[in-house]
């Protein structure tokens, strides 16, 4: 990692520790804090009887229900649940892509959010979205996988926490259906919260004239001669993608923020981030 | 729409280069993008491969090509008509006979394309032309003035007018823009024609000439059966002599060039003339008597019939009808028959000049009176001078009649010596000939194309009726016993008049046209731009410059790199 890296992750750990993470109200299931769990858990709070099932711990037999009633019954407990953040990262060489300032925006807005959950007591996971998702040092981030990591963030989902939040860090520049991912993501989260830095250059290209385009994840190129028309399409395509992963947000209720790489590392999304209710001054 | 220059069209070679680069040239910068998921929309520029496709090229190409179109047109200087103006444009048309060897349907099929708003033939004097001009235009003169003719247009088209010039020939003289173009569709061609055709009794003379750069051959043919093959040396002459008399002749070549290899000869034999001579002075009788002589066109015998001589009192009515009559006397004739009154009275003045002589009169034709000693007694004369000395008129005209005429000369021969010199019988041959040529009939019955028969009719009349070569019939008036027909076709002519009729030949003899060796094709001089735009055109290099600047402005605005 190089310096420029390394001075994105330490800006960013700075600016999150004036802050606490919080879990949306958007929240998808379970609570986190001090919250309790809607659903059936290990805590000492009573919430419902039910009827026993070969296998359920017979301390939890209400003997009670079975001198009254001659039924047997267990007493079932709030879980209570510690709120755990998965924090994704894309690994792909998009995400580094030469000339831009994504690499370190990502890295400052995970560090950021890595430094509230702290704050927060949350403790978190860091992960690298590549051709797996594979959990991730903070040293050793490499933006190095020639591909989309739609396939890591599908099959990765199962291995992540149960309940957990899972902020996505990513610039979603990929061909693939965005409900499909989000739909893995979603289930069995607590929340889901997506972070898409793009780099001024994906958001408006400043191109004229004959180019080669290669996609630095596939290799792939293509030429095109870029002009107001070219442009006009782009923009067009570049809404039509952008109204995708809203749509498909909006579906699991998930939380989008985005951003511009070069302007991220200004403000850190402060203003996105407060507004989704995600980060809290710490002294507020 | 005009060009005025058509030379900055060159600059359309650039569109070529433009094409080359933009297919060819084009240097794609390479740049790496986060996907190309979104660059899917964008067309990609043609490519190389076995599939076809249709050609795609940026709207940059476009508009830098609409630029070099614009800017190579609008340096042509192009100008429109306005439309709120007729161009005054008058066409001159060589209306000569070479233009018969193509020249003329090309030239046809640009005038047809035009809207003259006059059209003006040239042959040797200038002529307005009618309501169809194509028609008309038979290119039968004889030679094309046609600095008379632009001349003529220039003023038939008023101060504005541009002329066009359609000839076979280039200028002589460079021509620079202005309001003049000229436009010729002749081709040089090596031609055999017919340099010179005559007739007199009973011989004919044809000459042929080659025009032609190389030895030619070619037969001659006549139409009493007579074929000579002639061999020609580059640009030589062939002469012939045939044995011909009382029928009409026509002769033929074998060539190419068809206007010229074909000449009609009519039989000429004009009547000869009754001559008396009524003069005592024997000297001088005898020599007007051999001067008459020498113009072999005294009839023999004297007096036609054994009649005598008329006296005073008589008509000229007692003269055989078509019989021209001159009488020669020394005294005042009393008749009205044609006369030569000389008086001779003595003790006169003997005049050395200068003489003044109405060179308009048929009498004066060559005659020179120079260092001659005339005498004559002093005093006036009846009729219309025709030689004088000082106030002294020495020989006078006098119309008797329509037919006739009574000449009167004042000399005495004994203090004269113009009788002994080359004056004198000159003017016996004037007045031989000019009477011979009052006789009813064609004057010369062989002639030029494009010079004017003369026909003495034998009875007055208003109108008569001419049938042209090609059959086309017309009602021309004469005057009296005259008419002068113009003979603008070559060919036989014929001309009734009651129930008289006439015919005369009019032959294509003129070197200068059969001649093909100067025909060229091409466009010289042309019209400037401010001499059309003040005959109703407009330049419109502004609205193209303007249409360049948008087109350019677009350009920069394609370019342009996007804002954020």
């Amino acid at each position: 990692m190089n310096d420029s890296r390394r001075e994105a992750i330490a800006a960013g750990e700075r600016a999150g520790a004036g802050y606490l993470l919080e879990a949306p109200r958007t929240m998808l299931a379970g609570a986190g804090g001090a919250r309790v769990s809607r659903r059936a858990g290990g805590s000492l709070e009573f919430r419902d009887h039910r009827d026993y099932e070969p296998g359920d711990d017979l301390r939890h037999l209400d003997w009670n229900v079975l001198a009254r009633s001659d039924r047997l019954a267990v007493k079932q407990f709030h879980e209570e649940i510690s709120p755990f953040v998965d924090l994704i990262i894309d690994g792909s060489r998009s995400t580094a892509l030469e000339g831009t300032r994504k690499a370190e925006a990502t890295l400052s807005i995970a560090a950021l959010i890595a430094a509230a959950a702290r704050n927060s007591s949350f403790p978190y996971a860091l992960w690298t979205a590549g051709e797996r998702l594979e959990r991730g040092n903070w040293d050793h981030l490499e933006f190095d996988f020639a591909g989309s990591p739609a396939g890591a963030l599908v099959s990765g989902a199962a291995s992540l926490r149960p309940l957990s939040m899972r902020v996505v860090i990513s610039d979603f520049l990929w061909p693939a259906e965005p409900h499909v991912i989000l739909g893995a993501l979603a289930h069995g989260a607590s929340a889901v919260i997506l972070v898409q830095v793009m780099a001024a250059s994906d958001a408006q290209p400043d191109l004229r004239g004959g180019w080669r385009l290669v996609d630095v994840e596939t290799g792939e190129w293509r030429e095109i001669f870029f002009d107001a028309g070219a442009e006009s399409r782009y923009r067009d395509a570049l809404a039509r993608h952008r109204a995708l992963w809203e749509e498909a947000a909006r579906n699991v209720r998930a939380v989008l923020v985005r951003g511009i790489a070069e302007e991220i590392e200004r403000e850190l999304l402060f203003p996105e981030l407060a507004s989704a209710e995600i980060l809290r001054p710490a002294w507020f | 729409m005009v060009l005025t220059s058509a030379w900055p069209l060159i600059a359309l070679l650039a569109i070529p280069a433009l094409v080359a680069i933009y297919l060819f040239q084009r240097r794609f910068r390479a740049r790496d993008v986060s996907s190309l998921m979104l660059w899917e929309a964008i067309r990609q520029p043609s490519m190389g491969g076995r599939t076809r496709e249709p050609l795609r090229l940026p709207l940059t190409f476009w508009l830098e090509l609409l630029a070099i179109v614009l800017l190579a047109l609008a340096a042509t200087g192009p100008l429109i008509p306005q439309w709120s103006r007729k161009r005054p444009l008058v066409v001159v048309l060589d209306d000569s006979l070479s233009m018969r060897a193509g020249a003329r349907d090309r030239g046809a099929e640009l005038l047809s394309t035009l809207s003259p708003t006059r059209v003006v033939f040239a042959g040797t004097t200038p002529q307005l032309a009618g309501e169809q001009p194509l028609r008309e235009w038979t290119c039968g003169a004889p030679a094309a003035d046609l600095d008379a003719a632009i001349g003529f247009a220039t003023e038939v088209g008023g101060p504005s007018a541009l002329i066009l010039v359609i000839t076979d020939h280039a200028p002589d003289r460079k021509l620079e823009k202005g309001r003049l173009e000229w436009r010729a569709f002749g081709k040089a061609t090596p031609n055999l024609a017919f340099a010179a055709a005559a007739r007199s009794g009973d011989r004919l003379l044809v000459e042929i000439a080659s025009y032609s750069s190389k030895p030619e051959r070619t037969t001659l043919t006549l139409s009493t059966g007579q074929r000579t093959t002639i061999e020609l040396a580059p640009r030589a002459r062939y002469n012939a002599v045939f044995a011909a008399k009382g029928v009409t002749i026509e002769a033929r070549i074998d060539d190419a060039t068809e206007f010229d290899n074909k000449v009609v000869l009519l039989d000429d034999e004009r009547p000869r003339v009754d001559v008396r001579v009524e003069i005592a002075d024997e000297k001088l009788r005898d020599s007007i008597d051999r001067a008459v002589d020498a113009t072999e066109r005294r009839r023999p015998g004297g007096w036609p019939g054994g009649v005598p001589p008329p006296s005073a009192g008589e008509t000229p009515a007692s003269q055989p009808a078509k019989t021209p009559a001159l009488l020669i006397p020394a005294h005042a004739s009393p008749t009205t028959q044609w006369s030569l009154e000389i008086q001779s009275q003595k003790g006169n003045a003997a005049f050395i000049g200068p003489y003044v002589i109405d060179r308009t009169h048929p009498l004066a034709e060559g005659l020179a009176l120079d260092g001659l000693v005339w005498g004559a007694a002093r005093g006036p004369m009846p009729g219309t001078p025709v030689v004088l000395v000082g106030n002294q008129p020495l020989i006078t005209d006098e119309i008797v009649d329509s037919v006739n005429h009574r000449i009167r000369m004042r000399f005495d021969p004994a203090i004269s010596n113009v009788q002994r010199s080359p004056a004198w019988p000159s003017l016996i041959w004037n007045l031989v000939a000019w009477r011979a040529s009052r006789a009813p009939g064609v004057r010369a019955a062989n002639i030029l194309l494009g010079t004017d028969a003369a026909i003495t009719l034998h009875d007055a009349s208003d109108k008569v009726d001419v049938t042209a070569p090609d059959g086309t019939k017309q009602r021309i008036a004469s005057h009296g016993n005259d008419v002068v027909i113009s003979a603008t076709q070559p060919g036989l002519w014929n001309v009734r008049s009651g129930s008289e009729q006439y015919r005369f030949a009019a032959n294509p003899l003129i070197a200068a046209e059969s001649d093909l060796s100067r025909a060229a094709s091409g466009t010289w001089g042309g019209w400037s731009d401010e001499v059309l735009i003040t005959s109703g055109y407009m330049s419109i290099v502004w609205a193209l410059l303007l249409v360049t600047l948008l087109a350019l402005v677009l350009h920069q605005r394609v370019m342009r790199p996007a804002t954020a």
